[in-house]
This record gives structure tokens, sequence and C-alpha cells, in this order.
């Protein structure tokens, strides 16, 4: 009880209060992320099961910090949390989800004021991040171009390696079976999932104090997600249109997929060790005399 | 110009903290608490599609059109969707002096309450081999449709596609998104969508222009007819 004597007992009834209005929410994202049984949407942001635990991490360590900060109020604060509490009210979902990072910023503005914000930011982006929403379901009409561009990068590897294959548009056709690059299947998900772990290998690592070490490494993630999307499509095509439907299966569906994002991110790990042992921070240009032209 | 920092300290810590434990628990109690009660979680109790009996039997017996014979419905099935293919043959006088006597209708409504419009015009150009030529808009009422030539396998079609809704319809899937949630929000459903393309056979090559005002009407009678027997 000692240490909680810090606290003034509004701040835990807040808490506590956070708990009740949230607490089933997100057991439910979570129960969805696990049994994959709410909508493809809400499965574009299982990276949550990663992110928010982080995201509390982070926030526990810097309770410290959070008490010495002075209480003042932002008064924008106080119109989020009515904005939250009316989104929480209407009791459809989507709104309930996205009222949940507005809440914590208008908690924080409320409390501490821009400090506050400025103290939780990464946490609060970290949530933000992985608050499921319609989001995939709007881009998605908008990436047919990426679409095209896997399906036809990987048709163009099966033809090296002398698999007769077609492809138009978004579909690969091999021995008389489709294949279609999906929009989730072409890696939107992965994307998404990748540039959010990379956010917060960035934070973890310190690498976002050096801006060119940060631009390599959220490039680099974006590159590599894009490529391993290509061969995931390209092995996807061969084993359909070869009549292996077992290791379709395995890959698609089953833990190959699984194995497959490991290696993405165990990849973009790689990615990040280079870039911190090879890149220096900033880039020093210097501009050399032509004094010894020849 | 600068802001002045002294605008974010107009309260004092103690009231913001009593207005927000106030604020706080009466949403607690009017929005969460009886859900604990109940064991009903709002996120288990979504809103569905009121129409979702009338759109299960227009995918099984296709849709009348006035002044036009329907000669064949059947189901086909486009990339794991299960489509209704209706053809129609002119017997009112005005659609016999037509360009063209027969069409085909592609329906796709909705299967489930759960399902939103996604890929359709892309599955369909992809399944039927399409090249799309010449594509422009129609605004027939208060429809907007995609329209354009598509040849492929041998045979040109002037095609109108558009998601047909209660109150109009859009080829694009936000249009619908953004009139589902104006229903969430304002009835506590969801908006009813009718995936629609109208197959208008052409002479290989032809002018897409001649086929408009055909396509314009069909339009038009298409949607009039699924507002009044699947969007009401």
């Amino acid at each position: 009880m000692l240490s909680l004597r810090r606290y003034p007992t509004s701040n835990l009834a807040i808490a506590a209060l956070l708990a009740i209005l949230y607490g089933p929410l997100l057991v439910h994202w979570v129960d969805g992320w696990l049994h994959k049984s709410i909508s493809i949407q809400h499965e574009y942001f299982s990276h949550g099961l990663l992110g928010l635990p982080f995201a509390a991490y982070i926030a526990w360590g810097k309770r410290n910090a959070w008490g010495e900060l002075p209480n003042r109020c932002h008064p924008l604060g106080l119109l989020l949390v009515g904005l939250a509490s009316v989104m929480y009210f209407t009791r459809l979902p989507d709104w309930m989800n996205l009222s949940l990072p507005i809440m914590l910023v208008g908690l924080c503005l409320s409390l501490k004021g821009m400090a506050g914000l400025r103290l939780q930011a990464i946490s609060l982006v970290l949530v933000a991040l992985a608050t499921p929403n319609q989001l995939p379901y709007l881009i998605e009409p908008y990436i047919l171009p990426l679409q095209q561009l896997i399906a036809s990068v990987a048709g163009f590897l099966l033809v090296q390696l002398g698999v007769p294959v077609t492809v138009k548009s978004i579909y690969l056709f091999v021995n008389g079976q489709t294949v279609e690059v999906a929009p989730h299947c072409a890696g939107l998900k992965m994307l998404f999932t990748s540039l959010y772990v990379a956010l917060m290998l960035v934070y973890w690592t310190g690498a976002y104090r050096s801006r060119l070490k940060t631009s390599l490494f959220f490039g680099g993630t974006v590159a590599i997600s894009v490529v391993g999307n290509i061969l995931r499509n390209a092995l996807l095509s061969y084993f359909h249109g070869m009549g292996q439907s077992g290791a379709f299966e395995w890959l698609h569906e089953s833990w190959g997929g699984d194995l497959y994002s490991a290696l993405m991110l165990l990849t973009i790990i790689v990615l990040l060790r280079l870039i911190q042992d090879r890149v220096p921070d900033r880039l020093n240009l210097v501009v050399q005399s032509p004094s010894s032209s020849v | 110009m600068t802001i002045q920092p002294a605008s974010s300290r107009p309260f004092s810590s103690r009231w913001v903290n009593l207005a927000l434990v106030v604020a706080l628990s009466a949403l607690a109690g009017m929005a969460i608490l009886p859900a604990y009660l109940s064991g009903q979680w709002p996120w288990q109790t979504t809103p569905q599609v009121a129409q979702i009996d009338q759109l299960r039997s227009l995918q099984t017996d296709g849709l009348t059109l006035p002044g036009w014979q329907l000669t064949v419905a059947e189901p086909i099935a486009i990339n794991r969707q299960t489509w209704t293919l209706a053809e129609y043959r002119a017997v009112s006088p005005e659609a016999q002096a037509a360009p063209v006597q027969q069409f085909a209708l592609l329906l796709h409504p909705q299967p489930w309450h759960s399902n939103q419009p996604q890929l359709e015009w892309i599955d369909l150009a992809g399944a039927q081999n399409w090249r799309i030529e010449g594509r422009r808009r129609l605004r027939v009422g208060s429809v907007t449709a995609r329209f354009f030539r598509a040849w492929g396998d041998g045979q040109s079609f002037a095609v109108v596609q558009w998601y047909a809704m209660p109150q109009g319809g859009h080829p694009s899937p936000g249009q619908w998104f953004w009139a589902n949630q104006r229903s969430q929000l304002t009835r506590r459903t969801l908006t009813p969508w009718v995936a629609v393309t109208v197959l208008l056979p052409m002479e290989p090559l032809g002018a897409i222009a001649d086929y408009q005002p055909l396509a314009i009407e069909l339009t038009g009678l298409v949607q009039q007819q699924l507002e009044a027997v699947a969007l009401r």
C-alpha cells in the first residue's frame, strides 16, 4: 500500500474505470487475434498482441516521471475525453475501438497537459496503431498496382525456373490452376506488422535518435516486406499449379505462414543490426576542393 | 505569434480529476455495466441487415423486370463467390424497338450480414478474361455506375456496374462504407448491398456510345426493381 500512497485516489479511480470500460474490449480484441474469429480487418492489427503489452511496459517504466510532472489540464484533453465517451456510447464496435486511443490521449492532456502527452507519446502511438479499425478495408481498392507488381514479378521468377505460367493483372495461371494475389495476400497485413515491429525496434534500440538510420531502416523494412511477399506468392503459385495442395495449405493457412512471418521479422532484426553497426548517425558530406584535378 | 502557455491551466487539477471520475463513472454505468450483468457485450450484438431474407431469395429467384422476359436464372461461381446470372428478352413494344433485344444481368447480393463489398469488379473481369476499354461514368438518378466495353473470349459487351443500396448506388465500396456507418449510427442497421453487372452484347469493336441510352434505361430499371424487391 505504501507505494500507492504516492498517487492520488482520483488517479487510481480513473485507472480502475478505464479497466472496467476497456478491459472486456481488450479481451475481445485478443480473443479475435488468437482465434481469427472477428474479421480480416481485425486481423490486420494482430501486431497488438506484441505492441499493447510493450506500450504498457513503457508507460509503467515512466510512472515516476509521470508522477513528477505538474498537474495541469489542457482544455483539448477534456474535449477528447468527451469525444471518446460519445464514441464509446454508440456501442458500435468500430467506434468503441477507436475511442480507446482518443480516451488515453484525452486523459494524458487532461491530467498533465502537453508535457504528459509528450512523455507518453510512444505508448500512445503504439496503442493507436494497434487499435482495430476499417482503414485496411478503405485502402484495399487502392493497392491494385502493388498486387499487379507482386503477381508479375512472381510470374517472372517462376518462368525463370521453367514453370509454365501466365500472368494477367493479379492472377497467376499455372497448369490450369489460378492463384489470385488478393489484397491481404499482397502482404498488406505483413507490411503493417513489419512496420509496427520496426517502430518498436527503433524505439527499443534508440535508433530513432538518428534520422538517417531510421529512414534507412523503415525503407528497408518496406522493401523486405514486398520482396518476401513476391517469394511467398511465387511459392504459393508453384505449389498450387503443381498440385501440391498439402504444401499450399501449409504455407497459406498452417504454420508455414507463421514460419514465413518469423523469418521476415528475423530479417528485419538483422537489417537493424547491420544499420546500427555500419551506418553513421548522419552523413557528413565534405565538399572536396578540386585541387588535384587531372 | 506565440501561443500563451497560460491557456493550458485554467482549471484546478482537483476539479478536473473529480469531473473525469464522475464522467467516466457515468459512462461505465450507462454503457458497459449492464453488459457485465447480462453477459451480452456490445460487440456480440452488432447491427444486422434487415433485408437479408429478401437478398437471399433474390439470389435464387433472380429479378423480374417490367417489359423484359426472364428466360434463364442460374447461380454461377466466380472466384469462390456465387453470382446469379439472369438473361432477359424484350417483350414490350418499346423494348423491342431497342437496338438490343437481349441482355444478361449478373447479381451478387450480399451473402450474409457481415459481408462487405470488396473487389467484385476485379474478380469478375479476371474470371471472364476481359479487356476493358472506353471506361466512363454513368449518372442515372441517384445511381453512379461504371460503364465500359469489355471483350474477351470472342465476345464483346457494353458493361454497367454498380453497388446497389437503398436510395442509390455507386461502383466504389467506399460510398457503401460511409452509408453503412451512417445507418449504423442513426438506425442501428447495416446498409444492404447488391453488386450489379448489366451485360449488353455488342458488335465486336462497336461504338460504346450507341449502347449508352439503353444502358442508362436499364440501370434505372434495375435499381428501381431492386429497391422495390430487396432493398426496402
